[in-house]
């Protein structure tokens, strides 16, 4: 076994789909209890391969990461229909049960040459992404779908994370939150209630994903100017209507926020200023 | 085996007249005046420390940061303890290579600062995080590409340099103390241990040399290099105001010139306490005083390109964030820090009338305090000012962040306290080479 | 006279059924048939296509009608993706260029009618030869990709070096001082 099948083995830790299951102890926890229970024999036998290794985690700018799997998700905003409502974030606080301080998705109103316009903005969920670079303790990861999550059990706290992202996406939990105990799910991509003194961020749903459902906010999006896409099978849907996914980007002129700054941003955004709401 | 006895040595003569008091003064009793500052110094460490342990049980929500100015005042504490403690071993290096005659008496208290605030600075990482007990995942998942990783390892370099630049001269100068009269008890088991059979034989002296002048080279690109590793924290983001090729440099320039500026400060207290006016000379605070000052012109000259390039040009965030620091919300701050910081010390230096110990010693404080500010003005603003959109962040620390701050700067003096109760206060050995080689060549 | 109304009454039936069947008749445009098939491109840098013939039911073209092409997805249930729409040309087909991501496609043509022809869709499985199929490249990796990875270790290598030479450096130094200074006749520092 390479050790880049290695590392991709340990990213594809089972997903639990119910948040009834019990929690299942992945490869990362495991190695995490091995460290506390004798840091020697990692310095012994583990830190020296891992230091040599081509490192999963070295992210996928560097492409010793090769992100491989059934479903490469994206999100496309349609800033045509943007009515700036908010309801995404009231469906992605009920979902993860947030306090209403926290918003994985923020929506700024910004303005251009034509005027204001809503700008709905969340994790971008970068190929290049500076958080999993500069997260010292890979509590943040890639998964092999793309999706960008933080587990929580090992986030030392230290905030480079939030420093390195330039969309200003991640929310650190500096209060204990409470949730009632039947709601408690813990994995890294859906974790509830949020753990004090470490650092959440949108995970795209991708726990819906895997059910085959679609995110909190597109659900809620009463303008359905949110979609959906996975860059495998090439399509992308709001739910109702359903598009290929390359071909709309390219007839819609869409762009990605701030690609200029290498992170190669899987979030999409057709410009405009909530035009298809006026008749 | 070849062991050489040169029956030239000067372990066997007698000490200079008053050196052995003058360098085992610190240890002696404190009068009633010293010793109340001492609890008071004991009280304020002891309630920052308290401060800490109930941040930590009851959360890190506790201090003043939020999502947008997520680290706060603990960041400016780490980065300008860690910057002062560069200062104290660079001077030491630097004045050891260029054989500065005036150096000794004063390179053990700027080695001594070196390591005091090196070791409260090492400790705010842990104040900032939110999970201070999970450190160890730093070695266990070892993710090089991390600038935290990288801080730590060039903290831990740099502790190991500076503790072995610290204590190769202690080791000879507690041989060459060890049987004075007020070396008793476990002070006297100490300095035995400590000595490492130093006896003062001209190989010892020669070996000693070789190996603080080795130490001293690489000490001084290793400094500049470590602090340079600890702006890659902030450099090493895309965000406006850290981004910036110019924060290695411009870390590094602020880290000794404060550095050499506490150096003063500590000298200064130290020289009056104790006594110590015959053993260090003005001239050596007026020359230091002189190094501070080539050092603040460096830096204004590093303010400056820094202030022109990204004003000049003019980028929409930096322009905002510029504006900001100069003419807007910040600018009581930052002149208060260019005045203070930069302009008053230097006129302080340039006039010959104010060029005395106590002009130094307000210089010197006045430049310590600034750097507070200055850090402040580097992290803070960029972090208030909006990455999208127009809100623009707030920060104020809370009780508990001042408290912890207040407690590591009082365990600074106390650690310095402590240390020369056990390691004596001048180099001995290093003052004595010094005059021996003066009459030489006289 | 039970049996006469019977008579009567089913007659009327007829009739009436006759005369909703003649009117549901003439409502009801015929339908055209509609047939699927994929239009190799001659040239590599152009997209195969997509194409649909419409036929009237004797066997003529239908032209100027909008045909309007899906590909069946499952990503979230079964849904069709609406890739295009075309008109259909003087010999009753419509052509839209396609890139396919996968090797197969379950390809759904729709006609919604107009006042001459009925509405009808056709759903066919297309077949794309493999060397067209435009496959989800994982990455492109920066251009420093491989510094980004050789660097670190390196400057971990050489940071391990001076862990290494401060140490030795303070242990030999020590172990010098140590030997020199072990004096057969006593320690002088002692006297």
């Amino acid at each position: 076994m390479s050790v880049q099948e290695r590392g991709l083995r340990r990213r594809t830790t089972p997903l639990p789909l119910l948040p009834s299951e019990p929690r299942v102890v992945s490869r990362r926890e495991f190695l995490g209890q091995l460290g506390a229970a004798g840091a020697f024999v990692a310095v012994g036998g583990g830190l020296l391969p891992r230091v040599l290794a081509a490192q999963d985690l070295d992210d996928i700018a560097s492409g010793s990461l090769q992100l491989a799997a059934d479903h490469q998700w994206v999100m496309i905003f349609d800033l045509r229909r943007c009515d700036g409502c908010r309801d995404c974030i009231k469906g992605c606080q009920e979902q993860h049960h947030l306090s209403p301080d926290d918003e994985w998705i923020k929506v700024y109103e910004l303005k251009d040459v034509q005027g204001k316009f809503n700008m709905p903005v969340l994790c971008m969920q970068c190929e290049a992404a500076p958080c999993v670079r500069v997260c010292p303790s890979r509590a943040t990861y890639h998964r092999r779908d793309g999706v960008v999550v933080v587990d929580q059990n090992v986030c030392i706290g230290c905030r480079m994370c939030m420093a390195a992202c330039p969309y200003d996406v991640r929310v650190f939990n500096w209060q204990e939150q409470s949730v009632p105990e039947q709601y408690h799910h813990e994995t890294p991509e859906f974790q509830v209630p949020q753990k004090r003194g470490t650092v959440s961020k949108c995970t795209l749903c991708v726990h819906l994903l895997e059910q085959r459902l679609f995110p909190a906010c597109l659900q809620s999006c009463t303008m359905e100017a949110i979609f959906v896409g996975d860059l495998v099978e090439d399509v992308m849907s709001n739910g109702r209507e359903t598009y290929i996914l390359s071909q709309y980007l390219r007839e819609n002129d869409a762009f990605r926020f701030r690609s200029e700054l290498g992170t190669r941003p899987r979030v999409y955004y057709v410009a405009g200023h909530g035009q298809d709401l006026e008749f | 085996m070849a062991r050489t006895w040169n029956s030239d040595m000067t372990a066997v003569l007698p000490l200079m007249p008053g050196l052995e008091e003058a360098a085992l003064a610190p240890m002696g009793r404190f009068s009633r005046g010293h010793r109340a500052s001492v609890w008071l110094l004991l009280v304020l460490t002891a309630g920052g420390i308290a401060a800490f342990i109930y941040q930590f049980s009851t959360g890190i929500g506790v201090t003043g940061m939020n999502d947008r100015v997520f680290w706060g005042i603990y960041t400016v504490d780490l980065v300008t303890f860690i910057g002062f403690s560069y200062g104290g071993a660079l001077v030491s290096a630097i004045l050891r290579l260029t054989n500065a005659s005036w150096r000794g008496p004063i390179s053990r208290l700027a080695e001594g600062t070196a390591l005091a605030t090196l070791a409260v600075g090492a400790l705010f990482p842990l104040a900032s995080d939110g999970h201070p007990e999970r450190v160890w995942r730093l070695i266990t998942a070892l993710q090089i590409n991390s600038p935290i990783l990288w801080d730590m390892v060039a903290i831990i370099t740099y502790l190991i340099a500076t503790l072995v630049f610290f204590a190769l001269p202690v080791v000879a100068d507690m041989g060459r103390l060890q049987s004075a009269d007020s070396i008793v008890g476990w002070r006297r088991r100490w300095f035995r241990a400590g000595a490492f059979g130093w006896s003062g034989t001209a190989e010892q002296h020669r070996v000693l040399h070789r190996s603080l002048t080795t130490i001293a080279i690489i000490i001084i690109p290793l400094a500049v290099m470590v602090h340079t590793v600890l702006s890659y924290a902030f450099s090493l983001t895309s965000r406006p105001g850290w981004h910036s090729t110019i924060f290695g440099p411009y870390f590094v320039m602020a880290a000794i010139y404060s550095g050499v500026a506490l150096v003063v400060v500590v000298i200064v207290v130290f020289r009056r306490v104790h006594h110590l006016e015959r053993w260090i000379p003005e001239r050596a605070i007026i020359n230091l005083g002189y190094l501070m000052a080539a050092l603040g012109v460096l830096y204004g000259y590093l303010l400056f390109t820094e202030v022109t390039t990204e004003g000049y040009v003019g980028a929409e965030a930096t322009e905002k964030l510029l504006y900001a620091l100069l003419l807007d919300r910040w600018s009581v701050l930052f002149w208060a820090f260019v005045f203070g910081g930069l302009v008053v010390p230097l006129l302080i230096v340039a006039f010959r009338r104010t060029r005395t110990v106590a002009g130094m010693t307000v210089a010197a404080s006045l430049v310590v305090v600034a750097f507070f500010i200055k850090r402040f003005l580097m992290f803070i603003p960029p972090l208030t000012e909006p990455l999208i959109g127009e809100e623009v962040g707030g920060y104020a620390p809370s009780w508990v962040e001042i408290v912890v701050t207040v407690g590591a700067v009082a365990a600074i003096p106390l650690l310095l306290i402590g240390m020369f109760k056990v390691v004596p206060v001048l180099a001995v050995v290093e003052i004595e080479e010094i005059s021996s080689a003066r009459e030489e060549s006289a | 006279m039970i049996r006469r109304r019977g008579l009567l009454a089913s007659f009327v039936a007829t009739v009436v059924f006759v005369l909703v069947v003649a009117l549901a008749a003439q409502a009801q445009p015929p339908s055209p048939t509609l047939s699927i098939s994929l239009e190799p491109s001659s040239r590599a840098e152009l997209a195969d296509l997509l194409t649909a013939r419409l036929t009237a039911p004797e066997g003529g073209p239908i032209s100027e009608a909008r045909i309007v092409f899906w590909i069946r997805s499952e990503l979230f249930g079964e849904r069709y993706a609406f890739v295009g729409e075309s008109p259909t040309d003087s010999s009753g087909v419509a052509r839209l260029p396609f890139v396919p991501h996968q090797d197969t496609y379950e390809v759904r043509a729709t006609f919604d009618g107009d006042e001459v022809w009925g509405s009808v869709e056709t759903i066919r499985q297309i077949e794309f030869s493999p060397s067209r199929v435009i496959r989800y490249e994982p990455t492109d990796p920066t251009q420093l990709g491989s510094l980004r990875f050789v660097m670190p270790r390196i400057m971990g290598i050489v940071v391990g070096l001076i862990w290494a030479a401060l140490l030795a450096l303070a242990f030999f130094t020590l172990r010098s001082i140590k030997r020199l200074g072990s004096i057969p006749d006593g320690g002088g520092a002692d006297r």
